[in-house]
Parts: structure tokens; C-alpha cells; sequence
């Protein structure tokens, strides 16, 4: 199928072209979709943190349907240890492979009732030490786009190219941290954010895309609350 | 940047207005033609588990040492995966950490020097690969399943215990191109099948019942080479 060849516009000059590609590309940048976050924090048990100590990120993958993306949990490890209170992050890869088989989808605990017995096992309780790790934060959700519609056409030709039309898009970013306190052997509690936004690209031959960054935001509510969850000592929901 | 594109002659100047398009072509003919190829070469850790107090044969078959799987997903693609490599580097650190002692084991039955010493020998084989790539514009994972076939057989070669070990693995199809979240998927569900084996592998009746005769020292073996319980 030959595509459909645009007249004349595509013709202008290619500097004019370059500075108004320039101009709205930058102009993109600074604008973003509109976005409504909400963070939510359950707090069972006091928390603290001791020099030395360490916490580490784990996305939960034993859902069929979703798992936390890696580059979320990776965000959220990397934002942690940023900041006034900065914690120290233990690499999820390496606490896994060397705590291997009791921290895989199919073996890791599921609830924190069953922390005690996997303390239990041979080894486990010195390896954990060995990584200085007291809080093991288990990462749940994922961002889904739930919603769309516009539409946009674009073509190309040996004249040139562009688009045409609006397209709107609405990314839902939802995910609950479970805090689980390795030394007091239960759960210090939970923090959930949702943010939802609408990412809006309108374009008049060139596309401008106005992206809602929902799960950036995410990360950084989630970070944001969990470095406080954990640094607080008091502060226990009713 | 005016100075750049005035500064090509006119081939060039066509060249680049043509190249999205042709990268475009390039990849939608990509993705219709030829086998993708996903290897699968991994280190796997060593499982934090007691070791057993055997002395294990370790038998590999050849065809678990080269074993690939060629698949066409009609209208689609096409795949290609190699597991040998894979499937060495899991099952031998991991029975090292499982047992007291391996001992590589050439054939079932051992000749007489391997067989010495020997408790059993244990044999994985891979029995099923299935793997499913996302196709709908909502589904996204590459998922993997895989299913072995243990054997432990007595040094004589009797059949002790046959039981599946399966595995499943699945791994975003966005994050690095379906190639690469298909060779994570793989090696998840190769971990899986490691986890199960390590914790489960004294759970299964028949290697408790046949541990617990070495425990008693009553490893004897009947004419046609099967265990006596």
C-alpha cells in the first residue's frame, strides 16, 4: 500500500522547519498532562533505623496479571537513598540470588506470619544479616493505561511528513508497599499511592505530547513516605 | 544545521529523507521473516538449602546438555531456543549444593568405577517447553513454562522414583524487545524448577522412603535392579 503523499506544507524551508521542531520540542518538555496522586499510609508497628541497617526493595511476582516494573522498584530503591532522610539500599538482585530458593515467586512469604519460620531455616537468618538488611519492602501494583481515544493520522512522503487529529490517553499508577521488619519478625505496615493522570498529544503536522507522569509521580509519593514511615519511630495508625 | 544539509549532495539528501521509512520496512519484514534466536546462558545461584548425606551420580543426558526448542507461531514469529548451556550450569552447581558428594555418571547404569560408593544417581530430563508471546495489544508478558522429569535410579540402575518438576517464568514483553524478556522468562522458570527441586526433593514418597533406607544401610537391590523397601 503506497502512502498517501501530502502537498505542499511538507515544502517549507528546512531551517523554519528545524526552529519550529526545536521551539515546540522544548516547549513539550516543560509541559506535562495533568495528574491527581493520593498516598495512603497503615502503620502497625514503631519503626526506626540503626546505622548499618539497610532495607531492601522486592517486587512481587507471583501474580499472573501484573508485577511492579522493575524500573518502578529500581526508581523507588535509587529515590530512598536521596534526600534528608537518606537510607541505605540493599541491590535486590544480589539479596535474592544469595538468599536463593526462599525469596522466589513460587517460595517467597506470602503474609509476615510466615517470616518466623523462614528465619528458621538454615542459614537464612546469618545471610540476611551478612546484607544488614532489617526491613524487606515488598512492592505490589503496576501502571495500566485504562482509558483512550481521539484520533490522529500521520503520513509520509517524498515530500515530507506530519500528523493530524488528538489523542488522549489515562494511565492509572497504583501500588502498596508492605513494610516487614526483619529483627521484630512482623509486619511495621503499608503505604499505597494511586495516581492517575491524562496525557494529552495534539498535533498540527508535528505531534505535541503532553505525558502525565503517573508512575514517576508514584515513586516519588511512595520514596517520599516510606523514607518517613521508616525514619519516624512513632506515629502508629489507630 | 543548514550548513550540514546544504553541504550534502542530492543522493544523500534523498537518503535521509527515506531512511525512517525504510527503518520502518526494514523492521516490519523483521518481524515477518526468519527464526529469533534466544539463548539462553545463565549462572544460577547456589540454593541456601542442608545438604543431603548421599553420594549422588549425577547423570545429564546428551539431550538435556543440547537440548533447543523450535517454535512458529503462525503469522507471527519465530522462535528458537537453546538450553543446553542453561541446563548444565543449573543442575550442576545445584545438586552439588543438594548432596554431600557428586559424582558425574556417564551412562545408566554406571560402569563399575563410577558406580562405586554410589548411593543413587539422579536424572533430569526436560520433557515439555511451551512459551507464549503477547499478541493482543493489552497482554504484556512473554511467559515460559518448562517441565522436567526427574529419575533416581540405584547405582545398578533400578528405577527408584520418577516425579515432574515444573517451572514457570514470565517477564514484561516491553522492558528489552521480546527476545531478551523471553530469555528472562526462561531463566525464571529454570529458577523455579531449581527452588522446587532443592526444598522438595526429600518430600517426594519414594526418595523419602529410599533415604531413609540408606539411613538404615538397607540399599540392596533386587534381581530386576529395583529397590527393596
Amino acid at each position: 500500500m503506497a502512502p498517501p503523499t501530502l502537498p505542499t506544507m511538507a515544502s517549507r524551508s528546512a531551517s523554519g522547519t528545524t526552529a519550529t521542531v526545536a521551539l515546540l520540542g522544548g516547549l513539550a518538555l516543560l509541559l506535562t498532562g495533568c495528574v491527581t496522586s493520593r498516598v495512603e499510609q497503615y502503620k502497625e508497628a514503631h519503626t526506626g533505623i540503626e546505622a548499618g541497617e539497610r532495607i531492601v526493595i522486592l517486587a512481587r511476582q507471583h501474580h499472573s496479571t501484573h508485577e511492579a516494573e522493575a524500573d518502578f522498584t529500581s526508581c523507588v530503591g535509587n529515590s530512598l537513598q536521596r534526600g534528608r532522610s537518606a537510607l541505605e539500599v540493599a541491590p535486590s538482585d544480589v539479596f535474592v540470588d544469595s538468599l536463593y530458593p526462599w525469596f522466589e515467586p513460587s517460595t517467597a512469604p506470602l503474609d509476615p506470619l510466615d517470616l518466623p519460620e523462614l528465619l528458621a531455616r538454615p542459614g537464612v537468618s546469618e545471610r540476611i544479616s551478612e546484607h544488614g538488611v532489617r526491613y524487606v519492602v515488598w512492592v505490589d501494583g503496576a501502571t495500566d493505561r485504562v482509558d483512550g481515544g481521539g484520533s490522529m493520522s500521520c503520513a509520509i512522503g517524498p515530500g515530507g511528513g506530519g500528523c493530524f487529529g488528538l489523542a488522549w490517553w489515562e494511565t492509572d499508577a497504583k501500588y502498596e508497599a508492605s513494610i516487614w521488619d526483619l529483627r521484630e519478625t512482623g509486619s511495621a505496615g503499608r503505604i499505597t499511592t494511586d495516581v492517575s493522570g491524562r496525557s494529552v498529544m495534539p498535533a498540527v503536522i508535528i505531534p505535541l505530547p503532553f505525558i502525565a507522569r503517573t508512575q514517576a509521580n508514584a515513586c516519588r509519593g511512595l520514596a517520599q513516605q516510606l523514607q518517613e514511615f521508616i525514619v519516624a519511630e512513632g506515629g502508629l495508625s489507630q | 544545521m543548514r550548513g550540514i544539509r546544504n553541504a550534502r549532495s542530492w543522493p544523500q539528501v534523498r537518503l535521509a529523507r527515506w531512511t525512517p521509512l525504510l527503518a520502518a520496512a526494514s523492521l516490519a519484514l523483521g518481524a515477518c521473516g526468519g527464526t529469533s534466536n534466544v539463548d539462553v546462558e545463565s549462572d544460577f545461584p547456589t540454593p541456601l538449602v542442608s545438604k543431603l548425606p548421599v553420594r549422588m551420580g549425577v547423570h545429564l543426558p546428551e539431550e538435556l546438555r543440547s537440548f533447543s526448542h523450535k517454535e512458529d507461531i503462525p503469522r507471527h514469529s519465530s522462535w528458537r531456543f537453546d538450553l543446553g548451556a542453561a541446563n548444565v550450569s543449573l543442575f550442576e552447581p545445584l545438586f552439588v549444593a543438594m548432596f554431600d558428594e557428586t559424582v558425574p555418571v556417564s551412562t545408566i547404569p554406571p560402569g563399575s568405577a563410577e558406580a562405586a560408593g554410589l548411593h543413587g544417581i539422579v536424572k533430569p530430563q526436560l520433557e515439555r517447553f511451551e512459551f507464549d508471546v503477547p499478541r493482543g495489544r493489552n497482554a504484556r508478558f512473554v511467559e515460559v513454562w518448562v517441565q522436567y522429569r526427574m529419575e533416581l535410579y540405584t547405582p545398578e540402575g533400578g528405577l527408584v522414583a520418577e516425579w515432574p518438576v515444573t517451572g514457570y517464568g514470565k517477564s514484561s514483553a516491553s522492558d528489552f524487545g521480546q527476545s531478551n524478556s523471553l530469555r528472562r522468562a526462561t531463566i525464571r522458570a529454570l529458577r523455579e524448577v531449581g527452588a522446587d527441586l532443592s526444598i522438595e526433593f526429600a518430600s517426594n514418597p519414594d526418595v523419602s522412603d529410599w533415604l531413609k533406607d540408606i539411613g538404615n544401610g538397607s540399599t540392596d537391590t533386587s534381581d530386576n535392579g529395583v529397590a527393596v523397601r
